[in-house]
């Protein structure tokens, strides 16, 4: 497990999406290497319990932002949380979303995936890379995913906002060459996450293993010290990944999701078939 | 010597087909080109004056009918007004063309410098997208053609949000290609490099500064290989055989490095005619407090 240098990245880092999977392995290793931590989610009870853990194992300061991206003002908010402090590390982590059909998804739910998975990565990176510039030091992590690459067919905006992150965060790692700022974008495969879960990735319909978030982290950080403006984590994915055309990878995901899209109307109208069954002497009950 | 152009059929894609963009440069040339291909075309931007001209002369010249619609895709509820617009039209195809460029150091730029460059080049292309599509699905045939850029290969410093941006509609659009096969509906995504084109124009990069053979190139040319494609259902298409053949020669990162020097220059040449230095990151931050 490699080490972040607290001189450089600390003493105080940011991580969104820590309540859970990735952004909650970030919080631990950083916490690790000794580095204070903002930790940002929507569910402030977990990042409580998460600071608290690592406040008593690895002696170091945190303070828990219960806040939902999504929402009007969420950037004013963080500030006011974090103003005071001096921030050395952005972990742009927060993200969501799973396979859906692109005509059946609700218009509100597009615009959600955007925000959440490409704008506040824009806003963060913005906000706080001001401040690292100041400080002439520091660095920016934002995670994508592999999926970013090319297209994913039934996951094609989220796939879509990945793209966005991919492309900003090897802008920037250029840009802030000259102020001295370290930026990464990581980008994962299917990890061992609830996220991946949402996915559709379960380990036991899996022909590989998924990868570890100790894994994944361990990676992103070893990149981010080493400042290469984007990772793929894993060295199966990166052989995948420099091997098949980019074509074939889309293709080959694009069924993946298609899958799960399917699989997921037909559970659904299943169920809503048990329901009817159960309640056939009962007025039918409104499922939706 | 007769301009380059696609004919494509109105039964597939026609009657009407919506071109946003269409006051100037290449959405205008798509307006022009369909119109030859005898359809009939709802034309939005924001000058309505432009695109009544626009449609007027296309209706002469090509005996076809048009509305012209005013409108600003960054407002929220662009949308609402351009269904109402549209509601009786049998739409066969969307051109989703209109898009801002944008150029400066990330850093110095404000927050609201790209709320423009996030409605048009995002969201602009995927609410379109997501409101047409089911009634194109619904024909079970028509088409879809949505404008990225080669700036969509790879990040691009001193345009990072722009090329972000591209970067999205290109993945978008490859992604709703496969979706829409389904529904017997073509999606296409164009990636013009330099164009020349008012946006070329004001995006201060010097036609004589390119290498030679990233000459720009005419809209003509441009919307023509995007219509052949889009007839084809092609998923993507790169305009102009020396920019494809760049995209499949050059790494991912070596082009970031490239396109990113020659962004840099048009910066430094504009601040040397504004009078200033752009070197000065630091001292814009220093504390205030």
């Amino acid at each position: 497990m490699k080490h972040i240098d607290k001189n450089t990245f600390g003493p105080w880092a940011v991580v969104t999406g820590a309540s859970s999977g990735i952004g909650k392995e970030f919080a631990r290793q950083l916490a690790e290497a000794g580095l204070n931590l903002v930790l940002v989610a929507r569910r402030l009870p977990l990042l409580e319990a998460l600071g608290v853990q690592l406040e008593k194992e690895y002696g170091i300061h945190y303070r828990a932002v219960g806040l939902d991206l999504t929402e009007e003002g969420y950037m004013q908010r963080l500030d006011e949380a974090t103003h005071d402090l001096d921030i050395g590390l952005l972990i742009s982590d927060a993200g969501a979303g799973g396979p859906e059909d692109f005509l059946s998804t609700e218009h509100q739910m597009l615009r959600r995936i955007v925000q959440l998975n490409a704008i506040t990565h824009l806003d963060l990176a913005h906000h706080y890379g001001r401040k690292l510039a100041q400080r002439g030091r520091g660095g920016i992590l934002l995670v994508s995913t592999m999926g970013a690459r090319q297209a994913v067919p039934f996951t094609a905006n989220l796939a879509a906002a990945k793209a966005y992150v991919l492309s900003l965060g090897e802008a920037l790692h250029v840009e802030f060459q000259k102020v001295g700022v370290h930026v990464t974008v990581l980008l994962p495969g299917a990890t061992d996450t609830q996220a991946s879960v949402d996915f559709g990735f379960d380990q036991a319909n899996l022909p590989m293993r998924l990868m570890s978030t100790e894994q994944c982290v361990s990676e992103g950080l070893a990149a981010l010290s080493a400042n290469r403006a984007s990772h793929i984590a894993g060295r199966m994915n990166r052989i995948m990944a420099a091997v098949l055309p980019r074509s074939v990878v889309g293709r080959m995901f694009g069924s993946m999701m298609r899958q799960v899209v399917e699989k997921r109307s037909v559970e659904a109208s299943t169920q809503a078939e048990r329901v009817d069954q159960r309640h056939a002497s009962r007025p039918l009950m409104n499922i939706g | 010597m007769t301009s380059p152009m696609t004919h494509i059929e109105k039964d597939t894609f026609g009657p009407w087909a919506i071109v946003t963009g269409a006051s100037s440069g290449i959405g205008k040339e798509f307006a022009r080109q369909l119109a030859a291909s005898g359809l009939n075309l709802v034309l939005v931007a924001r000058w309505l004056t432009t695109l009544e001209e626009v449609g007027r002369s296309l209706a002469t010249e090509f005996g076809i009918q048009y509305r012209a619609v005013g409108l600003d895709l960054t407002t929220d509820d662009f949308l609402g007004k351009l269904e109402e617009a549209t509601h009786d039209l049998d739409i066969g195809l969307v051109v989703s063309n209109a898009g801002v460029t944008l150029t400066g150091d990330f850093l110095t730029m404000d927050h609201q410098a790209w709320q423009q460059s996030l409605y048009l080049n995002v969201k602009a292309h995927l609410e379109v997208a997501h409101h047409f599509g089911p009634h194109l699905a619904q024909r079970r045939r028509g088409g879809l053609l949505l404008l990225a850029s080669t700036g969509a290969l790879q990040g691009i410093p001193f345009n990072a949000e722009y090329a972000a941006a591209k970067a999205y509609v290109l993945s978008l659009g490859e992604a709703l290609h496969v979706e829409f096969q389904r529904v017997g509906v073509h999606v296409t995504v164009l990636l013009p490099g330099a164009t020349e084109t008012p946006m070329l124009a004001a995006s201060s990069i010097d036609p004589a500064d390119l290498p030679g053979i990233m000459k720009p190139m005419s809209p003509q040319q441009c919307v023509a290989e995007g219509l052949a494609a889009l007839k084809a259902n092609r998923a993507t298409h790169i305009a102009g055989r020396l920019n494809r053949i760049m995209a499949a020669s050059i790494p991912r990162s070596l082009a970031t490095r490239l396109y990113g020097s020659m962004t840099a220059r048009v910066l430094a040449q504009r601040s040397l005619e504004a009078g200033t230095k752009t070197d000065r990151v630091n001292e814009q931050y220093a504390p205030s407090r």
